[in-house]
């Protein structure tokens, strides 16, 4: 597969918003933790804006983002990913059908709750006619999102692909997730990042080098599976600089032990939702981390002993769910 | 007249998600659609649920929305001479 290069990204999350650089990452507490808005009012028009949900905004700021600062205004591919779609709009409709017996049911919460609005509308936003597709896999959607990405380019040479993923709290499900998984130790939470990809470019650029996704493994096949995906990218265990982890506090969080046993025990281990929080787009922002620390060679909080070449990010989702990305510079 | 007026605005503002505007913003002879507070077809099926629901009114032909929908006082007007509830 070809490297996915990174041309530019922008991420919106409960830590402050920047595209270039993360000066400190603050460890979030409490149970729900949601995104610092940026001010939307600047990309968008208050007519358009007064119907979009927060994960729509957050989409369609980031993806405006990352276009504004790169030369590329109209991409050749949106690819969106998300685990929850528009809940707030989902519960809204809902809620709606419920309290109204069925009947005099508005339209706007039902045209905004489908998956797909985001990539539809930063499509309708640029007027963008190109490949539009919305990947929704629980806690694999950006890293399916990522694979159609690889996809496209291979079919499509020197294409600027707009890739991202985002998700919403709302006020009802989440909550009620939140509830029944009490092992969870940290805050459910929500945010997105997008990048603007690219086949070919002539500068030394971080890079998506790889992404792989299972939906159940053993801890034992855990093992061998992240061996041969380094193996297949001419890389093994001590070939990696850093370890970007999904690590949340519950019982599933054996797989990540198993995971650092693999590579040397001096390796650096990131657990990226502490920062970031939980949530099904949480790996979006796992690269956006990752994604800064290739290119600007430094990590919040903490000096480098060497440069960072190769990063591992890998995440699973109650044992279910393993998304592999594999970013180098 | 003037308090279904009011009333009126407050509910447009609030089911069509108009934060930018107060009720003091809109003119009882403003263009609610077009160039005057800009609304658009999504808004003019929101209008006709909220009529249906609120005032018992049911809109039955399309053609007779745009010029019912044409300013806060027509409105007004249309709402107090088939009001249901």
């Amino acid at each position: 597969m070809k490297a996915l290069y990174i041309k530019n990204a922008f991420a919106i999350s409960p830590q402050a918003t920047t595209s270039d650089r993360l000066e400190r990452l603050e460890v979030l507490n409490g149970d729900f933790i949601h995104a610092q808005p940026i001010n939307y009012k600047e990309l968008i028009p208050p007519m358009s804006l007064r119907r979009m949900s927060t994960s729509v905004k957050i989409g369609l700021g980031c993806s405006l983002n990352v276009l504004k600062d790169s030369d590329c205004s109209m991409p050749d591919a949106i690819i969106s990913s998300t685990g929850m779609g528009c809940l707030e709009d989902t519960e809204k409709f809902l809620n709606n059908i419920l309290e109204q017996h069925e009947e005099l049911l508005t339209p706007t919460s039902f045209i905004q709750s489908t998956h797909n609005t985001i990539s539809a509308q930063i499509a309708l936003h640029l007027k963008c006619k190109a490949y539009n597709n919305t990947f929704s896999h629980a806690s694999i959607s950006f890293e399916s999102a990522l694979i159609d990405s690889q996809l496209f380019v291979e079919e499509n040479s020197n294409s600027n692909v707009l890739v991202g993923g985002v998700d919403e709290i709302g006020s009802e499900l989440i909550p009620l997730t939140k509830e029944l998984e009490q092992d969870i130790q940290i805050p459910f939470s929500e945010g997105g990042a997008f990048f603007l990809l690219t086949d070919n470019t002539p500068e030394n650029l971080p890079c998506i080098k790889d992404v792989i996704t299972y939906n159940s493994l053993s801890e034992i096949q855990l093992k061998k599976c992240t061996e041969k995906f380094l193996e297949l990218n001419g890389l093994n265990p001590s070939s990696i600089d850093l370890l970007i982890l999904g690590s949340n506090g519950d019982n599933f969080d054996v797989y990540y032990s198993q995971m650092k046993h693999l590579f040397p025990e001096n390796l650096m281990a990131l657990n990226y939702k502490n920062y970031f929080g939980e949530h099904f787009s949480a790996s979006a922002l796992a690269t956006f981390l990752g994604y800064l620390i290739l290119k600007n060679q430094k990590m919040p909080g903490r000096s480098l002993p060497k440069p960072i070449k190769n990063i591992l990010i890998y995440n699973q989702f109650k044992g279910k769910d393993h998304g592999f990305i594999l970013m180098s510079i | 007249m003037s308090t279904l007026q009011e009333e009126l605005k407050y509910k447009i503002i609030d089911q069509l998600n108009l934060e930018d505007l107060s009720v003091e913003d809109i003119d009882n002879n403003d263009a609610l659609f077009g160039d005057g507070l800009g609304l658009d077809s999504i808004d003019a099926l929101e209008l006709i649920v909220m009529l249906d629901k609120d005032y018992g009114i049911k809109i039955t032909d399309p053609k007779k929305g745009k010029e019912i929908f044409s300013s806060i006082n027509v409105l007004a007007e249309f709402i107090e001479q088939n009001r249901q509830k």
